[in-house]
């Protein structure tokens, strides 16, 4: 599953650390989630999707 | 109580303390003395750090959770290889199971026996667990 997480959160001009506290997740999940190393659950995703303000198939697709 | 490394490693150091210092209990599982203070505190410790785990365990992230699990279940298979590396020719070449327990300094009483049981099977499923867990730190580090 491919993700635009890093883009948006370059646009948003916040750290790993900031949206990892904002989703209160781990700043090393977060940074395996961007990497495509990890998937999110569906709650998290959608979280995800949330605190960016865009809709859930605006941050993830599939390959 | 949240979720961190620091906690974790605790956790797992406390586990670990508990098991070795039920080991050195002077008295027997039962019989006369059983109930020793001593006993009642390493029993006490562990059941602690069992439910600090359950804790430190629901406040974890999905991803932390999904990477545990995996870090588990690849550490008990390389693990489970170990064991057989080790059972396998020990029961084959060796004098079987008491050659194992002879490792561990010569099991005498069912206590050291239990503990040589505990330690033949979930110490290379820990040990397993530790290694596939160190490389995938430090490929998230590299990453």
């Amino acid at each position: 599953m491919k993700n635009r997480i890093k883009v948006l959160r370059a646009e948003k001009d916040w750290s790993q650390a900031e949206l990892a506290e904002k989703l209160n997740i781990a700043r090393q999940s977060l940074n395996a989630i961007e990497n495509g190393k990890a998937d999110p659950a569906l709650p998290l995703g959608m979280r995800i999707a949330a605190v960016f303000g865009v809709k859930v198939e605006e941050v993830f697709s599939l390959d | 109580m949240h979720y961190s490394r620091r906690n974790f490693w605790l956790l797992c150091g406390l586990g670990m303390a508990a098991i070795i210092a039920a080991h050195l209990l002077p008295h027997a599982v039962r019989g006369e003395g059983a109930w020793s203070l001593p006993a009642i505190g390493f029993g006490g410790l562990m059941l602690l750090g069992v439910g600090l785990f359950g804790i430190s365990y629901g406040a974890m992230d999905d991803i932390q959770r999904q990477n545990m699990k995996s870090d588990w279940y690849w550490g008990s298979v390389l693990g489970l290889c170990a064991l057989c590396g080790v059972v396998f020719p020990a029961v084959l070449f060796g004098s079987g199971l008491e050659s194992i327990a002879g490792f561990f300094h010569g099991a005498e009483t069912p206590k050291e026996y239990f503990f040589c049981g505990i330690m033949v099977m979930m110490g290379p499923f820990g040990l397993g667990y530790l290694l596939v867990y160190l490389f995938r730190r430090l490929r998230e580090i590299k990453s």
